[in-house]
């Protein structure tokens, strides 16, 4: 999963034409859907490829 | 919505929601000072000087967009109003040439009566003056831009109006400037020299060049005439000092026109004063021309007749009458050839249109308009196809452009790009020739798609079952093949005309009788009955003629099967009325048509013409087919006002007087007869054709008593029951559209209500017939108007002695 | 995983300052050493303090470096990345610090700062959808999806927003105009064609946080019913451009613009439409007419855009900055956080473009209500060169000027309307001594005219008209009666234009001629321009007593005029000098006066 576009797993759904409603808050939050920590560590990942510091991620 | 109270310079008022300050004011008798303001344009609130007062706002207030407010409290004149007034003013003025001496403005200008009604007689500030363009390149008109004020009406006319747009705002900030693009001399720009720039400037931006130096507005004497050129017949005023005609403005309360003109009505009327008029009776001698007195040609015409017919037979006589002559004129000539014994006359160029009066003939049983020339504007939908208004009948465009504007659905269905395109929601660029395929196609759609009116189609028509198999095979997938469209295009157009609660169609009456013309023009009738799309207002069928009496010329019995207003020959009663009347015998044989003698060529029977106002050796197909025919005649007499290439060819020349020279009625494309007042004395040895008819009758020992114009209608009214309501004292009040049968009638202003002349509408099976096409000279059906009356109809007579040739998109008539 | 991040700025300001040249020596240098991978290099938007670029921040190290130049990098990567040494020879130094400070939080001009609308410029890449939603970005979209469209406009209402283009309207009233106008066609339009000079607020934003202002629009688009909008961008800023369309690709992607966002029924296309270098398309009814394609010029209201809009549909439109207040509002709990800042009837922050004759130049964004005197002083580092304050502009070419004894005024909507400026889209020009008030007025007075659309009477004639009478003024042509014309001029104007450009033009006028009147009638009376500017009513005279014949003078006049032997008492020839100032410029003693013309009396300087 290189940006928050990508599928963590093969549960998720989100597409451009089918989207889910809680895409956003899954970006930082997430997995929403389905409990993963492999998941949730993906999303760490490209979270702290670019977070400058401790404070700049804003839930 | 309740109506609105408020107080206007202590004066209390109610009006309706969304009316504006200004109008409110107006309805009260106040008079605020506009510049920029005009009904018929967008509210615009760039000049400010009509800015007034409103208690509790922070700034003044535009008063000519400023809607009204419940209890709003206006001060029209009030200290500040006056302070910001003169500011506009002395701010105009700083930057204006002080030419009012020899400016033809002057007595006119409202920059002038605001200056002089607000004290403002010089500026206070001193500075830079813009040094724009003074453009007198053009044969027109002169555009001084340095008097310009900008306050762009003639922006909004030109754009929203006419939908020329040659013109615009260019640049910005001190030296705005109002003109072509790259500022081009305007007639590289797309004007059409319609005038209505000029008509509409409140300063002398704008300036006619005929007017120059020819007098101020307080010398000359205003006369109400209609415009000689095409069938739509605007009225407009003769401008006359010295017994000149100095100008041209349009009526601003006309119902045909409205204030609006073309370039043949803003520009065409000089033809008046060419240097080629005939100004006395010619006799050709020896091949040349002779002037002669009057006695003397009157004589030898009635003596060259009456041989003639001593020789051959009544018959042997045909008569040309003249689409462009006036009601009088026409119903004289047709009578004393009718006296002389023959019904053999005619109009030639009515041939053209024949093939559309036919269509319509069959279709409903008359071929009068079905409604009026305003109407379109407050159409739902409208079908122009087979015509360009913009060069043909430019005032029908302006209102196909404001019916557009107001939320019509245009469909424009024309071979070539035209402007209207621009304002259209459907444009369909068809091959040229396949109109009729096209319309048989929307009718397809519309019974396909059940968008028609069944009840009407019920209750009013028949015939509609042949009808409806014939178009069955015309699918949009077949038409789209036929015509180079696509059929989703089709299906559109159809569903646009069909769909809408009140749709016209627009067309044009010059259809080309060989390829079909006829057909054509049932095809369209189909539609409009189809969708019970006539016999309403705001419906119909439109087929303007191309001459200005053309309707007129027909309606007067210039034709070999009917007297006035289509009284038919082949009826006894008729025959009757007539000859009691007239104190004469009425042939009851059809008499020739115009067409039919020229194809008969030497075999048909005809010796001797009269030709009045008509020059068909210039305008007919085959040229010189008919100048060999005029060459063969025992003796041919033309009554015109210029030497035409027919009458170079006749024994005698009759001169005639022109339009602005003679009192007579015209009755214009939308049924309305109108009355033209006589501006001029005619020139030389000059009558009116009137006089000269009833003369000729004197001769001919008939005793016909006539005193002026008037007692020709009366006559004439008295015969015809479709104008029978219809007088000179009324028509001075405004003109009246037949039928009118009796003296409280107030004129007709659509046909066929509750039913058709004929009873019932009549659909016609007509199928698109390539053949006739690939026969035809390039004319196609309806093609006779789209790009203008060049090809076939008409001679340039009178345009090629008027400016306007120097505009190459005038009808050329 | 990076080492550190190196934000580099690539704002407007910076490139022109040389960033370009900057970052490039940098990734020299740091492939030099072979170690270009261990760090994320991103060209930012605009950190605010464009005096001192350009400006490289590094995290997590939390140092700010500035006044960069290329050389400067061999330095940098060495000491600093490899060696672990902070190079404090580019840190921030200045008067109104004892020691070099090393990152924001000891960095004078950022003290009084408050990051609403800037948040993000300078600390993410720009081109990062996913840093934006990192920072909370379409978090505000997600809830007001859930949340009725007048409930939106109501808590936009509450929060006391105002439009920062200037008028400052009630953002949330406005809203609500629109919402009750009925569809099913209607539009939001970003209004991003900031025109004032020197304006540049809303580039730093568009440039910087792309995706705050369509986060703002789509907001306001299910706020008001609207599925389409446009953002209208000058042409001039085509970083801007890129930027926005980019986002809006990457928007797309994301299901964050098309249709079904998020799932929902509800649809949004975005368009961007390129200015075309006039500055009357800033006026809202002109904006929609050159969207329309139509020239730009100004149509009279009623009927409003939210009634009759764009293409004849009811239509929102906003600034920038007021769109990227918005996600701040409207995101959970937002709205009681943005009521804590500002005042009563002015909510929120505002951002200002400090410019002029102030030390710390460039972008701040302060909360409603703080001071004059704070802006210009603590964040602006008070007065170059230590000269006077003598008034500071607010709102550009519609505005007015703040005099010396306004500084305590506090900046807010109804403050500066009394005292005849106005707020603006946030121009501040900061003028000393040296300023000539007639020539200020003057010069915003030729923009306002050359940009006129033409169209009313008032505004194209008014503005060339009082212009010529400052340029007669300027030139030592004025008569006493000039400023009773100009202000009669100038009241008619006001009264009777067609938009706000006419009806805001006299404001540079009025308010010169309201607080500096003295120096108008000094140029008329006695043909004096005391600031030095207004070339025909004034000389330099070298003060022989404190001159100390350094030559620099002399030097640097380009026409001779100036003559003296080395420490010698110089002189200026008045023949010859054209006043253009080198001279004065080039002084360490302080010592060229501006006198009046042909006469003893002199000013001190």
């Amino acid at each position: 999963m290189e940006k928050f576009i990508d599928h963590c797993c093969e549960k998720c759904t989100h597409t451009k034409d089918k989207p889910c409603k809680d895409f956003v808050k899954c970006c930082v939050e997430g997995p929403i859907c389905h409990e993963d920590p492999a998941c949730a560590d993906k999303r760490k990942a490209i979270i702290e490829m670019v977070a400058l510091d401790d404070d700049f991620v804003i839930c | 919505m309740s109506a609105i109270n408020l107080t206007i310079d202590g004066r209390e008022i109610e009006v309706a929601p969304g009316t504006t300050i200004l109008q409110a004011a107006r309805q009260l008798g106040i008079d605020i000072p506009t510049f920029c303001y005009d009904p018929e344009l967008a509210p615009n609130g760039a000049c400010r000087i009509c800015v007034v007062e409103v208690e509790k706002a922070r700034a003044l207030v535009a008063s000519c967009v400023a809607p009204v407010g419940p209890g709003m409290v206006v001060h029209t004149e009030s200290d500040r109003v006056v302070s910001a007034r003169k500011s506009v003013l002395s701010l105009l003025l700083a930057n204006h040439p002080l030419d009012c001496i020899t400016c033809e403005k002057t007595g006119e200008c409202k920059l002038q009566d605001y200056c002089y009604r607000y004290d403002v007689a010089s500026s206070e500030y001193v500075g830079a003056i813009k040094d724009l363009s003074y453009d007198d390149t053009n044969a027109f008109f002169v555009r001084d831009m340095n008097k310009c004020i900008l306050c762009g009406i003639c922006v909004g006319k030109c754009q929203d109006v006419v939908g020329a747009g040659a013109i615009d705002f260019v640049k910005r900030g001190f030296v705005t400037n109002v003109g072509p693009g790259f500022e081009d001399p305007i007639e590289d720009s797309s004007c059409v020299f319609c005038g209505m720039c000029i008509d509409n400037c409140p300063v002398g931006a704008l300036i006619p060049k005929y007017v120059t130096g020819k007098g101020r507005p307080w010398q000359t004497e205003s006369v109400p005439a209609v415009c000689p050129y095409c069938s739509l017949g605007c009225n407009i005023n003769l401008h006359i000092k010295d017994n000149e005609v100095i100008g041209v403005s349009p009526v601003e309360e006309s119902p045909v026109n409205r204030g609006h003109l073309c370039v043949q009505g803003k520009f065409g009327w000089d033809f008046v004063h060419s240097g080629d008029r005939i100004t006395a009776p010619l006799v050709k001698s020896d091949g040349v021309f002779v002037e002669v007195s009057w006695e003397e040609a009157l004589d030898y015409i009635v003596d060259s007749i009456k041989d003639v017919q001593s020789r051959f037979g009544p018959d042997a006589l045909m008569g040309l009458g003249s689409p462009k002559a006036s009601n009088e004129d026409n119903y004289l000539f047709q009578k004393l050839i009718r006296s002389l014994g023959t019904n053999n006359v005619d109009s030639y160029t009515c041939h053209c249109h024949a093939s559309s009066v036919d269509g319509m003939v069959e279709a409903f049983g008359n071929a009068a308009a079905t409604n009026s020339i305003a109407e379109v504007a407050e159409t739902g939908a409208v079908l122009v196809i087979g015509a360009n208004p913009e060069e043909s009948h430019p005032i029908l465009d302006y209102r196909v452009r404001e019916a557009a504007q107001k939320g019509a659905e245009l469909v424009v269905a024309v071979p070539d790009m035209v402007k209207l395109v621009d304002v259209s929601d459907h444009y369909l660029p068809l091959k040229q020739g396949t109109e009729l395929a096209l319309v048989n196609g929307l009718a397809n759609v519309i019974i396909a798609e059940d968008l028609l009116d069944k009840a009407f189609v019920e209750k009013r028509t028949e015939g509609f079952d042949q009808f409806k198999k014939t178009v069955d095979k015309y699918t949009p997938e077949h038409v789209a093949e036929i015509t180079g469209l696509t059929a989703e295009e089709i299906r559109a157009a159809a569903r646009a005309y069909a769909s809408a609660e009140k749709a016209a169609i627009v067309s044009d009456a010059a259809v080309n009788k060989q390829t079909g013309g006829a057909d054509f023009v049932k095809a369209l009738a189909n539609l409009a009955l189809l969708t019970g799309n006539v016999g309403r207002e705001s419906t119909g069928v439109y087929l303007p003629y191309g001459e200005n009496n053309l309707q007129g010329s027909a309606d007067m019995g210039v034709h070999p099967n009917n007297v006035t207003c289509y009284q038919h020959l082949k009826d006894e009663k008729v025959r009757e009325k007539f000859s009691r009347a007239w104190g004469v015998r009425i042939s009851e044989n059809y008499g020739l048509s115009a067409a039919e003698a020229f194809e008969a060529g030497k075999n048909s029977g005809i010796k001797a013409m009269y030709i009045m106002g008509e020059n068909p050796v210039a305008c007919g197909g085959d040229k010189a087919q008919i100048a060999d025919y005029m060459k063969n005649l025992d003796f041919l007499v033309v009554q015109d006002i210029f030497m035409t290439e027919t009458a170079s060819l006749a024994d005698v020349v009759l001169p005639a007087a022109a339009f602005a020279e003679k009192l007579g009625t015209y009755t214009n494309s939308e049924r309305r007869v109108q009355l033209n007042q006589p501006a001029l004395e005619p020139p030389g040895e000059v009558f009116p054709d009137w006089a000269v008819l009833v003369e000729l009758a004197e001769w001919f020992g008939f005793e016909w008593d006539f005193a002026g114009p008037e007692e020709v209608f009366a006559e004439l009214a008295s015969l015809t029951p479709d104008y029978a309501g219809i007088s000179y004292q009324r028509l001075s009040e405004g003109g009246l559209q037949w039928p009118c049968p009796a003296d409280d009638h107030p004129g007709t202003k659509f046909l066929y209500q509750d039913s058709f002349s004929r009873g019932l509408g009549l659909f016609s099976a007509v199928e698109y017939d390539p053949e006739a096409e690939a026969e035809s000279d390039g004319h196609s059906a309806a093609c006779c108007t789209s790009g203008g009356h060049s090809c076939r109809c008409l001679s340039e007579t009178i345009t090629r002695r008027s400016v306007i040739s120097a505009f190459k998109n005038s009808c050329c008539v | 995983m990076y080492e550190k991040h190196i934000m580099i700025c690539g704002a407007t300001g910076c490139l022109s300052s040389g960033s370009t040249k900057v970052s490039e020596a940098l990734i020299e240098e740091l492939e030099k050493h072979g170690i270009k991978d261990k760090y994320r290099l991103v060209m930012s938007g605009c950190p605010g303090f464009c005096e001192v670029g350009p400006i490289i921040v590094i995290y997590p190290d939390e140092v700010f470096y500035c006044r960069l130049k290329p050389k400067d990098m061999a330095e940098l990567v060495e000491n600093h990345l490899v060696g672990g040494e902070i190079v404090e020879r580019l840190l921030y130094k200045g008067p109104d610090v004892e020691a070099p400070a090393r990152f924001y939080d000891t960095i004078p001009f950022y003290a009084k700062q408050k990051f609403n609308v800037l948040r993000n410029s300078g600390v993410i890449d720009p081109e990062s959808i996913d840093e934006y939603i990192m920072r909370g970005g379409y978090r505000a979209l997600s809830r007001a999806m859930e949340m009725e469209p007048q409930a939106i406009c109501d808590e936009v209402k509450d929060a006391g927003l105002r439009g920062r283009g200037g008028a400052g309207f009630p953002t949330g009233v406005k809203w609500g105009f629109t919402n009750k106008a009925p569809g099913p066609k209607k539009y939001i339009v970003c209004n991003a064609d900031e025109g004032d000079p020197g304006a540049f607020m809303d580039r730093s934003i568009l440039e910087g946080d792309p995706h705050a202002i369509l986060e703002g629009m789509l907001i306001a688009g299910r706020a008001c019913g609207a599925d389409e909008g446009y953002i209208y961008c000058r042409a001039e800023y085509p970083l801007a451009i890129d930027r926005l369309k980019k986002a809006i690709e990457q928007a797309k992607e994301y299901a964050l613009l098309g249709d079904n966002i998020l799932g929902y029924d509800f649809n949004f296309k975005m368009n961007i439409k390129e200015g075309a270098g006039a500055f009357v398309c800033g006026e809202e009814t002109a904006l929609l007419a050159s969207i329309e394609g139509k020239r730009g010029m100004p149509r009279p209201r009623p009927p409003f855009p939210a009634q009759v809009g764009v293409f004849g549909k009811p239509t929102t439109i906003n600034n920038v900055e007021t769109l990227a207040n918005i996600p701040l509002i409207v995101k959970e709990g937002g709205a009681a956080e943005y009521v804590k800042v500002g005042t009563e009837g002015s909510k929120g922050t505002k951002v200002f473009a400090l410019a002029g004759k102030v030390r710390n130049t460039g972008l701040c964004e302060v909360p409603m209500g703080i001071t004059i005197e704070e802006v210009i002083y603590d964040v602006g580092g008070g007065i170059k060169g230590g000269r006077e304050f003598k008034a500071v502009q607010a709102g550009g070419p519609s505005g007015g000027c703040i005099p010396a004894d306004l500084l305590d005024l506090p900046i807010d909507y109804d403050s500066l309307t009394k005292a005849g400026a106005i707020m603006g889209s946030g121009g501040l020009v900061v003028m000393d001594d040296r300023t000539c008030m007639v020539d200020l007025a003057r010069y915003f007075l030729s923009f306002t005219q050359k940009e006129s659309c033409g169209k009313c009477t008032p505004c194209r004639e008014g503005t060339k008209r009082m212009l010529e009478i400052l340029d007669r003024i300027a030139e030592g042509e004025g008569i006493p009666e000039d400023l009773e014309t100009l202000d009669n001029l100038a009241h008619n104007i006001k009264d009777s234009a067609l938009c706000g450009l006419g009806q805001t033009c006299p404001n540079p006028v009025l308010s010169t001629i309201r607080y500096f009147r003295h120096e108008y009638e000094e140029h008329i009376n006695e043909n004096f321009c005391r600031s030095g500017i207004c070339k025909p009513l004034f000389n330099y005279k070298i003060d022989a007593e404190n001159c100390t014949g350094c030559t620099a003078c002399a030097r640097a006049c380009a026409v001779d005029a100036i003559k003296g032997e080395k420490k010698e008492p110089h002189e200026i020839d008045q023949e010859l000098c054209t006043r253009c100032g080198s001279c004065i410029d080039k002084c360490r003693q302080d010592c060229i006066m501006i006198t009046r013309v042909g006469s003893e009396a002199d000013v001190s300087n």
